[in-house]
This record gives structure tokens, C-alpha cells and sequence, in this order.
């Protein structure tokens, strides 16, 4: 792209942009787009993509190939979009190779078969859609608002004409037309909270740094993204990179910023090639480096890669880390914004905080602060995962309840067992009964309930779940990940960590009970970062709710969910026993003995509770169950 | 500004913590990580606080007192939450002693327990008693440790003169921020419950930049870091502040004193260095008592008295020209001063210093600076100085520790540094710039942009043409110039008019007799070891049986520095006291001299006490002071081209003038490597060599055998050779290797 050297010369570029997009997707050749970003390529998407491509050219037909970022469909990955001339652009769902093949019949042949799919996306169709559903009537996507993620799976990331085709850019010629305070003031209006975790209102963190003393600011975008079930960041870096870039410009011109830094973790290397192309880009096009758009501001932006420590995500190690030290949160005050970055002003943002930015000074704080309810305004994307039915990422107003997000959205729980809870904000958060569900999506609702908004991970769990283990597997992770410094989080998790265990393998007495909420209190009050404060969240929230369940481990030896090992047996119903010696085969370790036609018995000394010899046993017989409890069999 | 802390009212300057601030309000506040010379930390988490408006319990060592804050350091939420803190700690530490329900009756059998190879509890530990953990847990209040018991058993990792045991550290970090300025050989490794303190790639300290100042063990609050000598001796009987014996940095000690034993030496205020701070046991180590006369070709002891006319007897007889006293730039001015007036009045001859030079202190060091010389080894707390310059240039072959942290380094090819400097004042003076071997012209010119009002540093060892150019440098750039003294009473020997001992009448056969005191001579070249072999009458004042004393027709004890009250002449003229710490084991310097200038009947004055000495030395010393000029001792030699190898001789800071009293210290002498060469590895490898290869060295006509250590910091062509006795050399010298 040429050197955009005014904002009315964007307007041309816009033009010109949408002209080459009309020209692509009303244009008489097939096209066929991939959801190309990380999820997307682990479940296979490259396979029918480059199959589809093959046999296509085969046929002699040259058709068109875009590769998009992610819908947030993810259980339906790998997704492939296809759109025959003249008609509109429909998306397909787990995408083998077969349906690749088939798709390629239907595209050479031009059938209408198979239009329906998952739905028609409009926004990459020429016109009307005439009869076919909406993509966005799917159930999965009809109640979200998508601000952060509107260009995720619709736009090649490595195209900045297709950002600006849809209104990207716009926002900064418009930041740069009015006065640092306004945009401040816009963002303000907005409502906007951070969404790395915290939750601070942002037009009020800008500010701070605004008016701090400093001849140089950074501006640092989080993107570290380290609570092992997110990966929105990932999804928006890889989907819609300049719409990070844009937000960043809006950012830093409101701040007085003039150089950024990007940290992003180096397992994430997709995230970082589409970053680096875009900045690249963005370069060319004048939007970055100096004197932009002519307006005389300038602002530069540096990518840093992280070593992937959970805790160089918190902004004191982060800093830290950038300036090549280890990474380990320092006390605030000072606060970044008065001493950060090598001791400079500094304001911190998080990746999907930034994204939000360009509409909201597009389409106005107003807009924004629209959705949403009480303190939290705008919309949050979250990870949906765990025991539900349509895992993804997706993105809606603030306020829904957690039940319409888990039923509606995400489908409720497969295999018909009923839901425990969800628990939100990863390692720091907490489990929200299902009893719990109606409250809403909401920063202060949520912690009232014991848990973190976070930065956006739900992992939904069933009645498989033991929570006493859960717990024991959240502190395992802060634990490992915990940076050392302080006394409490060092040895407090790994106290913790211990005394769970114990639990889990039944060897727990009530005083060990008082002693992990006890130890968890001290944790949660005198750890120096959020890492260390937030690690009992696991444990005092299930306390909470699940107490009993507690108990039923310490006193009857009991896993109600079957699931801590130390606590389980799987033993065989002598009287349904026919001895066929299928499970004798099926167990790894050898731990079934028996003759044939025999009932046989299980060693429980060598069995490792693995559960093959439960599927093994044919259904008629059933004789094999698995036990927690004082009814342990008697060998 | 005006605070509360726990209702009462105090008024602080600005910039304290929260900490500071109950402290002036005689409130204690425990915590393990903060340490009153360290940046400030916050990571133990015992020294939490209440204050209104402030969400949460924030620590009070990192937080910023501010105007009008309302702090309550002692409510039962605080209470409990420091209880549980340290009770964390503690179930990672060996604390059966903690929870013993036979506390304090061991005593008998302590002797026994610390067989055991692990400490297990207090009573266990060399740090008992003095140990801050023990005092936080009185503090806190913390009676039993009730949790999951996480010490490990891991290996303990030794290094000379202290061990570090990882089972006892409480990861405070004390140590690492010790270190960050001095040296950075430590940080942390690992995280989690795994997070350990190491050196990089867990080197041995020796290999990792450590220069054994021991900065971290006087910070450990645990027994963590333990030095090994004095480690079972416990609280010192008694404090004595002194001043360090080595160089002229003039360091003030905390000599810690024992049942007439030394146990530990400790910083007062100031960053000691190894020699300070470990280097002190020469007192204890091979020491004369009684005075010895030759009998045939053995020394036998003797009283006093019988010493004492033996030397006289000897003496009386020399004509004063075919006589020398010889001292020790280490001994008092009292000590000095007696020598010389023993010299000049009673034996009407001449008195010479081993390694006086004209210095100039570096005062405050302000601006830019230019230092030359390898200060880290000779002047270690100077050199410590000027790591914190903002604007610092460094001259140097060979990557210092200086070169390392320089904003600015120029290398040049061994042996012209002269050239350098004179490069540097051409481009100031004429505008001339002219490029060198190993520097180009622009460095020059780049460098001489910034020398406006430079001071130059010298360290003590450079020859004395650099001081020439260097001297000229500094009147061009409007600057000053400093030369670092290099022993700790150099000044005082100045102030006395004292000239530089030249071995040129020893070596020529013009002395009959001579006197030495605190300086052993035989060590620094055969040819003055068969000179002195020759005199007819030799006196050596010692504290050991030195190489020269050996060869003494009467050696007199000597008392050590920690076992008299006496004084140095420090920075600026100012005068530092040496006090009493130890029973002497033999006799003050001045005492002897004075009283054999009164037994040989010839003295003009009573000097009876220390404070008169002084007395009549500042009277004196104020009169005739005079600057010297330098003697040509080491007239550099020319570097021949067809030769392999520039060979530098410099100085080590394991190694203090000869090394008589630093290789009494078995630590020292291991550190010291004089029989070590640094080559560079290109050329170690073009000569097949590799670490620790023995090879041969050849700088004159005479070949030495030394190891070859490789490093990076020594340019191509050139060896470093840390076994220099009084100046840098440069030589060309052939190396071989014969496997
Ligand atoms: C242990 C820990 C990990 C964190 N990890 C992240 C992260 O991966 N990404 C992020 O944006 N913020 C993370 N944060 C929050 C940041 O410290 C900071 O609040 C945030 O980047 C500010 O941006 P925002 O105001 O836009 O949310 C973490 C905080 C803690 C305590
Ligand atoms: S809470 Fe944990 S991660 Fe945070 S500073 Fe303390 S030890 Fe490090
Ligand atoms: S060794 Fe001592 S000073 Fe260093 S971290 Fe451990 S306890 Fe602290
Ligand atoms: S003394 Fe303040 S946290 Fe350790």
C-alpha cells in the first residue's frame, strides 16, 4: 500500500480497498476461505484446504483462496467457507477431507445442495442471502455482540486492504483530529474496564500516565496471555492484528506516548508472524513511525517475546521482563504510570482492551457503553471449554447471565450430565455452583461470588468433576508458576498444594481442613502480585459451595465424583461375572485374575484405576463398577 | 511531613518508607528481606501493615510514607497473618528446635551435635543467636510449626572462606542486592518452590565473578551464608573499630573479639573487599613471639634484652652511608615515624619506603572520569567507586572489571597506553587525531570530545611515564589527575618525606647493614635475595619469619596491626586510628626503634606513648612534607616484534604487595594464582593448549612454569599474569607448551 500522508487520503484508500474487495467476492471465481489461525490449523483445516485446491486446479478452475482468522467456532474446526459465483458465501463445519471432496464436486458442479451448512456469512457475500439462514442466526453466535472480535474469521490478517475495506483506520484519523482529553474523555464515556483481569476502568489509567511527569511514556500491550484456558488474545492477534496496532495508536496519542511494546509469548508464533507483517504494513502505509497521517505524532512499536512464565503476564514483572531482567513483580507504588518501563511513565493494556478501542472512537462511547450492565459496560469475549457442547471463543454484552452463556451459547453439557459449575478466571478464579448461574457476566457479580471475570476463560464442569481435585490441579499450576519472591505464594501454594493432596488420597483429617483455609487466608492477604493473592480463589471458593464434598473426602474416604484415584476402586460383581476374560486382555498392568467362565477378581494392589477393564466388559454383563468409600472390595 | 502509626503522631523528612517512619516513631516492625543498606525489597512479607485508604495488608519496607497516613502495625489480623507467614518459612527450614519441648537444655551436648552433617534445628546452626529468623520468630510471637514439613536435604555448596547451605536460606534475596553492586556473580534460578539463588549456569563462585568481599554472608539474615573461619565462635566478646592494614582505601572494621581470639572481621560503613574482610587471620598464623639471633647458621630465640643489644652492638659499629632502613608502607605513622628518626638522627643514614608514591586521592569523584590501571585489583573499594560513574572511560589492554561497566572502553595494543593518553591530549591541545594499533582515530576523537574537566585515576601499579601523559592529559582537559596510594599507610610515609625504596645501593654492594621493618625484600628477585645474603648485618622487624628474615642476623618481633593502638594517615591528611584489639604478640614498631635510638644513646626525644609519637609526627610531618619525585623503577620494556607473546605482569587483589601477610590466609593463596596465565583462546588454540594446560613462560632469561587459564578478556597476543610484586610490566615473552 502506498504512504497515506493525510487523513482525507484515507478515505481514498478506503475506496480503493473496498473496490478490490467488492472485486473478490462479487467476482465470477469460486472462493474458498479457511479459519486459518492456530485452533483452526491444530484441528486440520490445512488438509481439506490444499486438498480443495488441488482438485480444483485439477479441473482447471481457478478459484480464489483466503485464509481468515478464527469465528470462534471452534468445536466445529476446521471451518471452510465457500462461495460459488453468485451465491453467497456459506460456511462449512469439521471439515474433513471427504467433505472436502464433496465441496469440490459441488463447487465444479455447481450444485446448491449443500447451501445451508452452518449458515451464510453476509458480510463476504455480494448482496442478498436471499433464503439461506445467517451464519450469525446460528445459536452458538445469535445473542453475542462482536466489537473486539467483528473481523475474526472475516478478514485475511495479512491484508490490511480488507481492514480498511471495513472501516479500519478510520478511528485513528479521527483520534488524531481531535485532542488527546477528548479521546480520553470518549473512552471514558465508554465504560471501558481493562480486560486483562483487573478490571480498571481504562480512560481512567490513560489519565493517570497522561498527566504524570516524563519527557518519554510507553505504552505496553499485554499479550501475554498466560491463564492456561484463554486464548482470546491468541484469536484477535492472529484474526484482526491491526485492530490491536489501530488501538495502540489511539492509546498512545491520548497518553502522549511515542514508543509501544508488544509482549507476546514466543508459544505463540503465529500471533507474533501476523503481528510482525502487520506492523510492517502499517509502516509502509504511514500509520506507524513518524508523523502520522501527517499530524506530526509519532509512535513506533517493538515486539517483545516472552518466555511464557504465567507470571511475566502481571505488568511490574512484564516490565521487568522487557528490560531484561527476570521476571518478578515489584510492590506498587510507584505505579507504572509514574515509574514504569525503565522508571518512565508507563500505561499497560491487554491485547483484547485495545481491540475494543477503534469502535469505540469510531461509533462513540456512547455506543459502547449501550451494552452492558452497572459498572461493566461493552461486551467481553470469553473461552468457552471443558464439558460443554460447543467450546469456542466468543464474544457478548456484558451482563448476560453465566446460564445463557453455558446453555444457550455453549450448548449446556454433553453426554446428559448435569452441569457443577463453571469456573471462570483460571488459576485465580473460583467454581460457580450450578445453583449459582443466574448471576450475571458482570466484574463486581462475579467476585461477589467468588471468582474473577478474569481475563475471560470458562471452563464448564459435570458431575465427573471432583472439585477437591480441580482445586488440587489449579494450585499444581501456581505453584509450578510462581515466581518465588514472596514468602506466601512460594511456600504457601506448595502448603496448599500439599494439604489437597492429602485429601485427595484420603489421608486428611480435619485439622488439615482448617489448616489449607487457614493457609489460604495468609496466601490471599500477604502475597505480593495477583499470581499469589488469587491462588486460594480454587480453594476457598469450592469451600464455599462444595464444602461437603470436602468432607466427604476427609471423613468417609469418599469421592462423590469418582474421580481422585487415592479414593476409588474398580471392583467386579461376582454374581455378574461370566469370566470371559475380555477384561483380563483390556487391563495394562495384568490385574485381573480369573479362570475361564470363572467370575473374576481385580488386585487392587496392581490395579492403577485406569478404567479400561469398565469399558471392556460387555454391556449385557455390566460387571464391572467403579467405587469410592468405605465400600471398597474386600479381595 | 506528619503520620499516625498505631495513634502515635511523628514527623518524618521525605522519602522514607512506611518502615522508616515507625521506626522514628520507636515502633518495631519485624522483616527478614529488608535490609537498612539495600534497595528496599518486599518480598518476605512479615513487615505487612494496616494503612487507611490502602487496600489490603502492604508491605511497609516498600511503601512510601506519605503525608497525613494513618498506619497500625499491630491489630490481630496483622498478627495472625505474620504468625502464618512465618510459620511457611519456617516449615521449610530446620526448626526442630522451634517446636523442641526441651528448649535450651542442650547446651552440654552442643559440642556433639555439630557433628551432625545438616543443621536440623538452631542449636545445630553456626548462626545461633545471631541468627534475625530466631529474633522474628520472638518477635512474632510463633510457638509451634504446625504445617506440612517442606525442607529438603539440599547439598551444601562450598567455596573459599564461606558456604552457602540452601537449606537454610529463606530466599530474602539479601545477597543478590549485596552483590548487584559489586559484583552480580549471584541471582535467582528456578521458580516456584524450586526458586534457588546461583550463580549463572551454577558455576563455582571462583568462576563467576565473585570476588569474595563477602557482602552477601554480612547480609544473610540466616546461617544461609556462613564464613567459615569463626564459624562456631559465636558473639564476639568485643567490638573493636579499626582500620584495614592493606591498601589505601583506608576501610574502618568491625574487629570481632574472642577469648584474645579474632573471630570475624565486619564492614563499619564501608564495602570491604577480601583482604578486609577475610583477610586478617595473618594474625593468627605463623606468628613470632620471641626474638631470634644467629648462632652460627641457626636463629635461636633470645629475651629482649639480649635482642635488643645484639642489634645495637651490630649497628653502632656502621657508618650511617653503609646503612638503610627499609619499612612497609603498612606500618603506623607512629611506626614511621620512630623508624625514621631512629634512621636519620641515631644512625645518621638514609630510610626508605617499599612502594611510596606521590598520590593524590580521589576525593568526590564528579564529572567525567578516566581511569587506567586495574583498580579492582589494587584499590578495590575506589574501584567500587567508580562502577556508579555515570561517564567513565577506562584504558585498558585487557577487560577489567572497569572496562566491563565503562560507557566507554579503549583498547589499545599492550604496552601503549602511554600512547593513548598522548593521543588524547594531541586531539585536545591541536586538534591532532591520530589512529593506534588496537585504537582508531575516531575513537580517539569521540573519546576526547568528552575529556573536558576529566579526572584521570591511576592505579597504584602503572609505570611512570603513563603518570607523565597522564599528568599532561589532565592540565589539557582542565581536569585533575588522581593517583591511587598503594598501601594503607602511603600517605603517611609522604607526609614524612619518605622516598621510595630503589634496591640500587643493596644491589651495588654499598650496604653493610640494614634494617627492615614489615617488608620482606628476598621475595621480589633473586638478585636482592643474594644482595642482602651478602651484608654484614641484617636486622628484620617482622611478624613471621619471613624469606628475609630468615637471613636476619636478629629478627624482632613485630605487634600486628589488630594489637596496637596507632594511626594512618587517610584521604585528605585526615587521621585514622588503629586500635587495640588482640594481647600483642611481640613488641609496637616505635616502641622497639625508639627504645634502641635510646639505648644507642643518641635520641633527641622522648617518645614514650603513641599520642606523642603522633604528636611530634603531625608537627614534623606538617613542617617538611614534601612531594617526591618518583623514582624510574620500571622503566618499561621495549616490545620486540619477532616475539610470540606480550607478557603482562599485574597486580591481584588475592595478593597484597609480596603476598607475606595474604598468603598466611589459605584461601588467599588459593585464589591468588600467581602461577596462572589468561590467554586468549584463539591463541590457546592455535597453540593446541587448553585449560589448565601447565606451560612454560619465558619472559627474561629465566623460565617460569604456570597453568593456562582461557579467557575472552585478554586480547590476542598477549598473557596475563596476576604475579606482579610492585609494578606493571610489559615484556615479550616465549610460551611453550611441552606435552
Ligand atoms: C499473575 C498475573 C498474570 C497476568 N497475566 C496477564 C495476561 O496474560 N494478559 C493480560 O493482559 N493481563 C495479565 N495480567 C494483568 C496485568 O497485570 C495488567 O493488569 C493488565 O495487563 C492491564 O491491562 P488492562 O487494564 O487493559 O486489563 C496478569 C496479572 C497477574 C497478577
Ligand atoms: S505472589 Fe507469587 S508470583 Fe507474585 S511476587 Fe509473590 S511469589 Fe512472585
Ligand atoms: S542466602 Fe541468605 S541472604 Fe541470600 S537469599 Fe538466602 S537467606 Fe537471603
Ligand atoms: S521486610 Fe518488608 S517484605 Fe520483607
Amino acid at each position: 500500500m502506498r504512504r497515506i500522508k493525510d487523513p482525507s487520503r484515507l478515505e481514498d484508500a478506503k475506496a480503493e480497498a473496498k473496490a478490490s474487495w467488492n472485486s473478490l467476492f462479487c467476482g465470477d471465481r469460486p472462493i474458498v476461505c479457511t479459519g486459518m489461525s492456530t485452533c483452526g490449523i491444530s484441528a486440520g483445516a490445512r488438509e481439506p484446504r490444499d486438498l480443495m485446491r488441488s482438485l480444483l486446479s485439477e479441473e482447471g478452475l481457478e478459484a480464489k483462496y483466503v485464509d481468515v482468522g478464527c469465528l470462534g467456532l471452534c468445536y466445529s474446526e476446521p471451518l471452510l467457507y465457500i462461495k460459488k459465483p453468485g451465491r453467497p458465501m456459506i460456511c462449512y463445519g469439521n471439515v474433513s477431507p471427504k467433505t472436502a471432496r464433496s465441496l469440490a464436486r459441488s463447487i465444479l458442479i455447481n450444485d446448491e445442495s449443500g447451501d445451508s451448512a452452518l449458515g451464510a456469512i453476509p458480510e463476504l457475500s455480494c448482496g442478498e442471502i436471499s433464503s439461506i439462514p445467517s451464519i450469525w442466526e446460528h445459536p452458538m453466535l445469535k445473542s453475542q455482540v462482536r466489537i473486539a472480535l467483528k473481523n475474526c474469521g472475516i478478514i485475511d490478517p495479512e491484508n490490511l486492504g480488507h481492514y480498511i475495506a471495513r472501516g479500519g483506520y478510520a478511528a485513528l484519523a479521527k483520534t488524531i483530529g481531535i485532542t488527546p482529553e477528548a479521546v480520553i474523555e470518549e473512552v471514558k464515556t465508554s465504560g471501558l474496564r481493562g480486560r486483562g483481569g483487573a478490571g480498571f476502568p481504562t480512560g481512567m489509567k490513560w489519565e493517570f500516565c497522561r498527566k504524570s511527569k516524563g519527557d518519554e511514556k510507553y505504552l505496553i500491550c499485554n499479550a501475554d496471555e498466560g491463564d492456561p484456558g484463554a486464548f482470546m488474545d491468541r484469536s484477535v492477534l492472529e484474526g484482526d492484528p491491526h485492530a490491536v496496532i489501530e488501538g495502540m495508536l489511539i492509546a498512545a496519542y491520548a497518553i502522549g506516548c511515542t514508543q509501544g511494546f508488544i509482549y507476546c509469548r514466543a508459544e505463540y508464533p503465529l500471533a507474533l508472524r501476523r503481528l510482525e507483517v502487520a506492523l510492517q504494513q502499517a509502516k509502509d502505509a504511514g500509520f506507524l513511525g513518524e508523523n502520522i497521517l501527517g499530524s506530526g505524532f509519532d509512535f513506533d512499536i517493538t515486539i517483545k517475546e516472552g518466555a511464557g512464565a504465567f507470571v511475566c503476564g502481571e505488568e511490574t514483572a512484564l516490565m521487568a521482563s522487557i528490560e531484561g531482567k527476570r521476571g518478578m513483580p515489584r510492590t506498587r507504588p510507584p505505579f507504572p504510570a509514574n515509574a514504569g518501563l525503565w522508571s518512565k511513565p508507563t500505561n499497560i493494556n491487554n491485547v483484547e482492551t485495545l481491540a475494543n478501542l477503534p469502535s469505540i472512537i469510531d461509533k462513540g462511547g456512547k455506543w459502547y457503553s449501550a451494552f452492558g450492565i452497572g459498572r461493566s459496560r461493552g461486551t467481553k469475549t470469553l473461552a468457552l471449554a471443558g464439558a460443554i457442547n460447543r467450546p469456542g471463543l466468543i464474544e457478548v454484552p456484558m451482563g448476560m447471565n453465566l446460564r445463557q452463556i453455558i446453555f444457550d451459547i455453549g450448548g449446556g453439557v454433553p453426554g446428559g450430565k448435569a452441569c457443577k459449575g463453571v469456573l471462570t478466571g483460571g488459576p485465580s478464579g473460583g467454581c460457580i455452583p450450578a445453583s449459582n448461574l443466574d448471576i450475571p457476566m458482570d466484574y463486581e457479580a462475579i467476585t461477589q461470588a467468588g471468582s474473577i471475570v478474569g481475563s475471560g476463560s470458562m471452563i464448564v464442569i459435570d458431575e465427573d468433576t471432583c472439585i477437591v481435585d480441580l482445586a488440587r490441579f489449579f494450585l499444581a499450576f501456581t505453584q509450578r508458576e510462581s515466581c518465588g519472591k514472596c514468602t506466601p505464594c512460594r511456600i504457601g501454594t506448595k502448603q496448599m498444594l500439599g494439604l489437597l493432596e492429602k485429601i485427595t488420597q484420603g489421608q486428611a483429617t480435619n485439622a488439615d481442613l482448617a489448616k489449607l483455609e487457614a493457609v489460604a487466608q495468609a496466601v490471599r492477604s500477604g502475597s505480593l502480585c495477583g499470581l499469589g493473592a488469587g491462588s486460594p480463589n480454587p480453594v476457598l471458593t469450592s469451600l464455599r459451595y462444595f464444602r461437603p464434598e470436602y468432607e466427604e473426602h476427609i471423613v468417609h474416604k469418599h469421592c462423590p465424583s469418582m474421580a481422585c484415584s487415592g479414593l476409588t476402586s474398580h471392583s467386579i460383581d461376582q454374581s455378574k461375572c461370566k469370566g470371559c476374560g475380555l477384561c483380563v486382555e483390556a487391563c495394562p498392568v495384568g490385574a485381573i485374575l480369573g479362570d475361564h467362565k470363572k467370575p473374576h477378581r481385580i488386585d487392587q494392589e496392581r490395579c492403577i484405576k485406569c478404567g479400561a477393564c469398565i469399558l471392556a466388559c460387555p454391556g449385557k454383563f455390566s460387571a464391572i463398577s467403579k467405587r469410592s468409600g468405605a465400600v471398597l472390595e474386600v479381595a | 511531613m506528619k503520620l499516625k502509626v498505631d495513634g502515635r503522631e511523628v514527623e518524618i523528612g521525605s522519602g522514607l518508607s512506611v518502615k522508616d517512619a515507625a521506626r522514628q516513631a520507636g515502633i518495631y516492625i519485624p522483616g527478614l528481606c529488608d535490609h537498612q543498606e539495600l534497595e528496599p525489597y518486599g518480598g518476605c512479607r512479615l513487615c505487612l501493615v494496616e494503612i487507611d485508604g490502602i487496600r489490603g495488608f502492604p508491605s511497609s519496607c516498600t511503601t512510601p510514607a506519605s503525608e497525613g497516613m494513618v498506619i497500625k502495625t499491630d491489630t490481630p489480623a496483622l498478627k495472625s497473618l505474620r504468625q502464618s507467614i512465618l510459620e511457611m518459612l519456617l516449615s521449610e527450614h530446620p526448626c526442630i528446635c522451634i517446636n523442641c519441648e526441651r528448649k535450651g537444655k542442650c547446651n552440654e551436648v552442643r559440642e556433639a551435635m555439630r557433628k551432625v552433617p545438616q543443621t536440623m534445628g538452631c542449636r545445630y546452626c553456626p548462626k545461633d543467636q545471631r541468627c534475625e529468623l530466631q529474633k522474628a520468630v520472638e518477635a512474632i510471637g510463633l510457638t509451634k510449626v504446625d504445617l506440612l514439613p517442606l525442607g529438603g536435604s539440599k547439598e551444601i555448596i562450598r567455596s573459599p572462606f564461606f558456604d552457602r547451605d540452601p537449606n537454610l536460606c529463606i530466599l530474602c534475596g539479601r545477597c543478590i542486592r549485596a552483590c548487584s553492586s559489586r559484583s552480580q556473580a549471584i541471582s535467582f534460578a528456578h521458580r516456584g518452590f524450586d526458586a534457588s539463588i546461583s550463580t549463572a549456569f551454577d558455576a563455582p563462585l571462583e568462576e563467576s565473578g565473585c570476588r569474595f568481599c563477602g557482602a552477601c554472608v554480612d547480609v544473610c539474615p540466616t546461617g544461609a551464608l556462613v564464613e567459615r573461619g569463626g564459624r562456631w565462635a559465636g558473639d564476639p566478646e568485643e567490638i573493636v573499630v579499626t582500620t584495614c592494614p592493606y591498601c589505601s582505601a583506608n576501610c574502618q572494621i568491625d574487629l570481632e573479639e574472642k577469648e584474645g581470639k579474632l573471630i570475624r572481621a565486619r564492614p563499619e560503613g564501608s564495602k570491604l573487599c577480601v583482604r578486609g574482610r577475610f583477610g586478617l587471620e595473618f594474625v593468627h598464623r605463623d606468628r613470632l613471639e620471641r626474638p631470634l639471633v644467629r648462632r652460627g647458621n641457626r636463629l635461636v630465640e633470645v629475651s629482649w634484652e639480649e635482642a635488643l643489644s645484639a642489634v645495637a652492638g651490630g649497628l653502632r659499629s656502621t657508618p650511617g652511608e653503609q646503612f638503610e632502613l627499609l619499612a612497609s608502607g603498612v606500618l603506623t605513622n607512629e611506626a614511621l615515624y620512630s623508624a625514621e628518626v631512629f634512621a636519620r638522627n641515631t644512625m645518621k643514614g638514609e630510610i626508605s619506603v617499599t612502594d611510596v608514591l606521590p598520590i593524590l586521592d580521589p576525593g568526590s569523584l564528579q564529572g567525567p572520569i578516566l581511569a587506567v590501571g586495574d583498580i579492582a585489583e589494587t584499590v578495590p573499594n575506589v574501584e567500587l567507586r567508580l562502577r556508579e560513574a555515570d561517564d567513565l572511560l577506562v584504558i585498558s589492554p585487557w577487560k577489567t572489571r572497569l572496562a566491563e561497566v565503562a560507557s566507554n572502553w579503549l583498547s589499545p595494543e599492550p604496552g601503549t597506553e602511554v600512547k593513548v593518553i598522548s593521543s588524547l591530549t594531541a586531539a585536545l591541545s591541536d586538534g591532532l587525531v591520530e589512529g593506534l594499533p588496537g585504537v582508531s582515530a575516531e575513537e580517539i576523537k569521540s573519546a576526547s570530545e568528552a575529556l573536558r574537566g576529566i579526572t584521570v585515576i591511576l592505579s597504584p601499579e602503572v609505570g611512570p611515564n603513563v603518570v607523565e601523559a597522564a599528568t599532561a592529559l589532565a592540565e589539557a582537559a582542565g581536569g585533575r589527575m588522581v593517583r591511587l596510594g598503594s598501601h594503607c599507610n602511603s600517605r603517611g610515609a609522604i607526609r614524612l618525606g619518605l622516598r621510595e625504596w630503589s634496591d640500587r645501593r643493596l644491589l651495588s654492594g654499598d650496604l653493610k647493614a640494614m634494617y627492615v621493618i614489615g617488608a620482606n625484600p628476598a621475595r621480589i628477585s633473586e638478585k636482592i635475595r643474594e644482595s642482602l645474603e651478602k651484608l654484614s648485618f641484617l636486622v628484620v622487624q617482622d611478624l613471621f619469619l619471613t624469606e628475609t628474615a630468615k637471613m636476619a642476623d636478629v629478627v624482632l618481633p613485630a605487634a600486628s596491626f589488630a594489637e596496637i593502638d596507632g594511626t594512618f594517615m587517610g584521604e585528605g591528611g585526615c587521621i585514622l586510628r588503629l586500635r587495640k584489639a588482640l594481647r600483642p604478640k611481640g613488641r609496637p614498631d616505635w616502641q622497639i626503634t625508639s627504645e634502641l635510638a635510646s639505648r644507642m644513646g643518641t635520641m633527641w626525644i622522648e617518645l614514650t606513648s603513641p599520642e606523642k609519637v603522633l604528636d611530634d609526627f603531625m608537627k614534623r610531618s606538617a613542617k617538611d612534607a614534601v612531594v617526591q619525585e618518583h623514582p624510574d623503577i620500571t622503566a618499561q620494556t621495549k616490545v620486540s616484534q619477532d616475539k610470540p607473546f606480550l607478557l603482562y605482569s599485574c597486580p591481584s587483589l588475592y595478593r597484597f604487595g609480596t603476598g607475606t601477610r595474604t598468603s598466611k590466609v589459605s584461601d588467599l593463596r588459593y585464589l591468588e594464582e600467581s602461577d596462572v596465565v589468561e590467554m586468549n583462546p584463539k591463541d590457546a588454540s592455535a597453540l593446541g593448549i587448553s585449560l589448565w594446560d601447565e606451560v612454560s613462560v619465558q619472559p627474561n632469561s629465566s623460565v617460569s612454569r604456570a597453568r593456562v587459564v582461557i579467557s575472552r578478556k585478554v586480547p590476542p597476543g598477549s598473557l596475563r599474569w596476576r604475579r606482579s610484586l610492585r609494578k606493571a610490566e610489559v615484556r615479550a615473552a616465549k610460551v611453550w607448551s611441552d606435552v
